[in-house]
């Protein structure tokens, strides 16, 4: 009764997370487009264009080489990919042969019992294969040297989940070898004996041979007896229970449960272990929808939802997709430990420059939570962080085209929610890619750069005030450029001006004073008067090609280029400090 | 094998035939490069953000490298001058390479400073010459006129990169002409393509690249040789705008793509219909 009544509540549970998720890709886009409404209709029709036509071989090779073979996990990490192989495969066979065995097993297999080889045995070893795997995952997860593989409450969940169901599993398998009671029940069940003593001589071979260390038979065991015993073994239970020995981690377990068999069957503990492993089973598929445990089917509906795509560019299949995607990521981590700059992460501790951790952003921004105060800031920074080479998503075994994500989400928060907080971060090499996609940005593509000039020039103070003044003699910044390495060679400048004479930029202005603010021996000059605040915002430094004329050419050897990148790097600081403050 | 390749981000998205033209030339001048897919940014594109994070993100590629006992091979300008500055300064600088060395610790890895970064160019003309490279030649690119676009970082500042000379470079002439290739004289041979400006000072940028493709055209090239992705993907957009306003402009080629056709190992570049005529 209160094995059914949680079964149910588990198999509802299940059903009603896995339409209300699932009606979710549906309904959200974390790039923030809005949903548009034939997002079901574009769905529907583009499951039916891909089944019925040729794509559907598109669909079915993908479902063995993604889905079943996990291909991607293999090339890139065969170690990933034995773990996950054993934690899926072992799974999956014991929910189907073991959990189901009423309807798969009983009807498959004529003389199946649960107890008799080569069931036994297999159940078994499938069980070790999945504890074996979620060792390898937790001991992935906890080894130092890998600082950028996050895990989070999920990530554990799950494991800890799937390690109590395979140890209580294991436990009860164990405890039922050694319980008197168990074998008591299967005596009454299954055999014909009546007499006392031919019970006791089967009881003195199982306690001898089959691990019945319940039993309180004195030892040593009675030879005779345990031979007597041997023989109605053979007559009564050999047909449908092998030998424990078979099972080799029950059979271990048994015999660590060994000295405290006795007392431990007399509370009947087997049938406390019963109800951990099933109470942990359909705790398991209740929570299935809501935790990590969903990308059990939103991955391979992702990877052939993708196949079945194929190259087709419709903006609502697109919005569909990116909301699937956030579903079909496992947080393995594979993106993180590949990324270009994810070494940059030790140095600026910002989580959100690893592409695994950007897709909880991506959720965030999804459920349509506002971003605010400091998050919105690191979120930016987080976003533009990125060379875009776009290894995250070929090593991706769930196929997102991790890329194409960020470009989405990446112009939608610098359109909307950065407006106020621009990152001058986008003024850097970085924006390289961003520049190549203007054309498909339209008159989204400027704004944002703009805000971001904005932003660097109003660090500058305005021209009113005295550019004479003398610095205060603890100013930080002054103390930060001529402490630098980079920049310590400022100071040998005899003011000759080679260096703005040999810029290759004069010469595309009219008026290089007026366009660029300052030119380069003016912001070595500004520096030196211990001004340096007055170069951060101005135009030529951040207008600077860093192709080294300057600092090549320069009779005095000041790295100019250099002392400009130390600039920017300081300047940079300030913007965020003033859009944080 | 002695060689890390060292690939550029911008050709896995952008550039293929970049890296497909690089393991073609490698292929036929026997210089076997070992793939190591950790390998990160090589800190050039952090210059304006993070000092440290750039330095650092070079740092974690040369203990990568150390770990396989292989010296960099760069085939990108950007890649060369950032790893060459990297090594520069941590050699330079104690407090920089006792910060990395301690992050790198966290991640089991060791930096003595011993890795070498060379530039396919320094490979081809040091090690094998142009004259023995002349003789590997199989399908020489008679009649096609170039001009050479050297690119920023493999020139300067010369004091940290140690190329060439700076101000009259010879050694990408040397091999070009070594691939029977016609190298032109011209007036911005040394200039900026631009392409660092490209997302923040868009007009500029482009400004750059045409006057450079202009006057490329002026000197009558066929084309235009870059040596680094960064300018050969800032040169094509320029190019692909020049067109679309009827304006005449050479093409745009990876000398490692030219290259690799002569050594026989592409078949599909526009430029070489040229060739020969």
């Amino acid at each position: 009764m209160f094995f059914n009544i949680t079964l149910a509540l588990s198999v509802v549970i299940f059903g009603a997370g896995v339409i209300w998720r699932a009606g979710s890709w549906l309904k959200k886009d974390p790039a923030q487009v809005p949903p548009s409404s034939g997002r079901l209709k574009t769905a529907a029709a583009a499951v039916f264009r891909a089944v019925f036509s040729r794509r559907i071989l598109a669909v079915l090779k993908s479902f063995a080489m993604d889905v079943l073979l996990q291909k991607t996990s293999l090339r890139q990490s065969p170690f990933r990919w034995v773990m996950h192989m054993l934690i899926w495969v072992g799974f999956v066979l014991l929910v189907v042969f073991h959990a189901l065995d009423a309807v798969t097993s009983k009807n498959l297999f004529p003389g199946y019992y649960p107890t008799v080889n080569p069931y036994w045995m297999l159940r078994d070893i499938l069980g070790g294969l999945v504890l074996l795997g979620v060792l390898m995952a937790a001991g992935r997860r906890l080894q130092p040297g890998n600082p950028r593989l996050k895990s989070t409450s999920k990530d554990w969940i799950a494991l800890i989940l799937l390690a109590v169901i395979m140890l209580s599993g294991f436990a009860l398998a164990g405890m039922k070898i050694t319980s008197k009671q168990a074998f008591d029940r299967m005596e009454r069940e299954y055999s014909l004996i009546t007499e006392k003593k031919e019970s006791k001589q089967l009881e003195a071979f199982w306690a001898a041979e089959y691990g019945l260390e319940a039993s309180p038979m004195d030892r040593p065991l009675d030879p005779e007896q345990v031979e007597a015993g041997a023989e109605l073994n053979r007559l009564y239970c050999a047909d449908c229970h092998s030998r424990p020995q078979t099972a080799p981690v029950s059979y271990v377990t048994a015999a660590l449960i060994g000295p405290v068999a006795g007392p431990l069957d007399r509370i009947n503990f087997a049938s406390f272990l019963w109800h951990v492993h099933f109470l942990f089973v359909f705790a398991g598929l209740a929570y299935l929808p809501f935790g990590k445990f969903f990308h059990i089917l939103a991955t391979p509906a992702y990877l052939l939802a993708r196949a079945g795509m194929g190259r087709a560019d419709d903006p609502t299949g697109s919005s569909v997709m990116r909301a699937m995607a956030l579903d079909a990521c496992m947080h393995c981590g594979a993106c993180s430990e590949i990324c270009a700059v994810g070494s940059v992460h030790a140095v600026i501790p910002n989580d959100l420059i690893l592409p695994s951790e950007k897709i909880a952003l991506l959720q965030r921004l999804a459920r349509g939570q506002p971003l605010r105060g400091e998050d919105l800031p690191e979120a930016v920074e987080g976003m533009l962080l990125c060379t875009n080479c776009s290894r995250c998503g070929d090593v991706c075994p769930a196929g997102i085209d991790l890329q194409k994500l960020w470009d989405a989400v990446r112009e939608g928060l610098l359109a909307k929610g950065a407006a106020d907080h621009p990152d001058p971060i986008l003024l850097s090499a970085l924006s390289f890619y961003r520049a190549g996609r203007a054309g498909e940005l339209g008159p989204a593509y400027a704004p944002p750069r703009d805000r971001a000039w904005q932003k660097i020039a109003a660090l500058s103070p305005e021209p009113a005030e005295d550019p004479v003044a003398l610095p205060a003699a603890d100013n930080p910044a002054l103390q930060r450029i001529k402490s630098s390495s980079q920049s310590f060679s400022l100071a040998y400048c005899y003011s000759c001006r080679t260096c703005s004479s040999v810029c290759p930029l004069k010469e595309e202005f009219e008026n290089p004073h007026q366009d660029l603010g300052l030119l380069p021996h003016q912001i070595i000059h500004a520096v030196l008067l211990g001004r340096p605040d007055m170069a951060l915002g101005c135009r030529m430094l951040w207008a600077c090609l860093g192709c080294y004329q300057c600092q090549e050419q320069c009779p005095q050897g000041v790295a100019v280029t250099e002392v400009f990148y130390e600039l920017k790097n300081l300047a940079l600081d300030r913007a965020r400090e003033k859009g944080r403050g | 094998m002695n060689y890390a390749i060292f690939r550029c981000c911008v050709t896995n998205r952008l550039l293929q035939e970049y890296e497909t033209a690089t393991d073609g030339v490698l292929t036929a001048i026997d210089i076997p490069a070992l793939d190591i897919r950790d390998f990160g940014c090589c800190g050039y594109p952090l210059r304006n953000v993070d000092y440290t994070a750039s330095m650092y993100s070079a740092a974690r590629n040369f203990a990568l490298a150390e770990r396989a006992g292989l010296d960099i091979l760069t085939v990108c300008n950007c890649c060369f001058g950032s790893l060459k500055q990297a090594a520069y300064s941590l050699a330079a600088d104690p407090g920089l390479a006792a910060g990395s060395k301690e992050r790198l610790e966290k991640e089991g890895l060791t930096l003595s400073g011993e890795v070498r970064v060379r530039h396919l160019l320094q490979v081809l003309y040091q090690d094998i010459g142009p004259g023995e490279l002349s003789e590997r030649i199989c399908r020489p690119l008679h009649g096609l006129r170039a001009v050479i676009h050297y690119g920023c970082h493999l020139l300067r500042p010369s004091d940290v990169v140690g190329f060439d000379d700076p101000f009259d470079p010879s050694i990408c002439e040397d091999l070009v002409a070594a691939v029977g290739v016609e190298c032109l004289d011209w007036e911005r041979r040394l200039d900026c393509c631009g392409a660092p400006l490209a997302g923040t000072f868009d007009d500029l940028s482009l400004s750059l690249s045409r006057q450079k493709l202009r006057a490329a055209a002026g000197v009558g090239a066929h084309c235009l040789l870059c040596v680094c992705p960064f300018c050969q993907l800032q040169f094509e957009r320029a190019r692909r705008e020049m067109i679309n306003r009827g304006q005449d402009t050479p093409e745009v080629v990876g000398f490692v793509q030219l290259l690799a056709a002569a050594l026989g190992r592409e078949q599909n570049l526009p430029v070489l219909q040229l060739s020969g005529k």
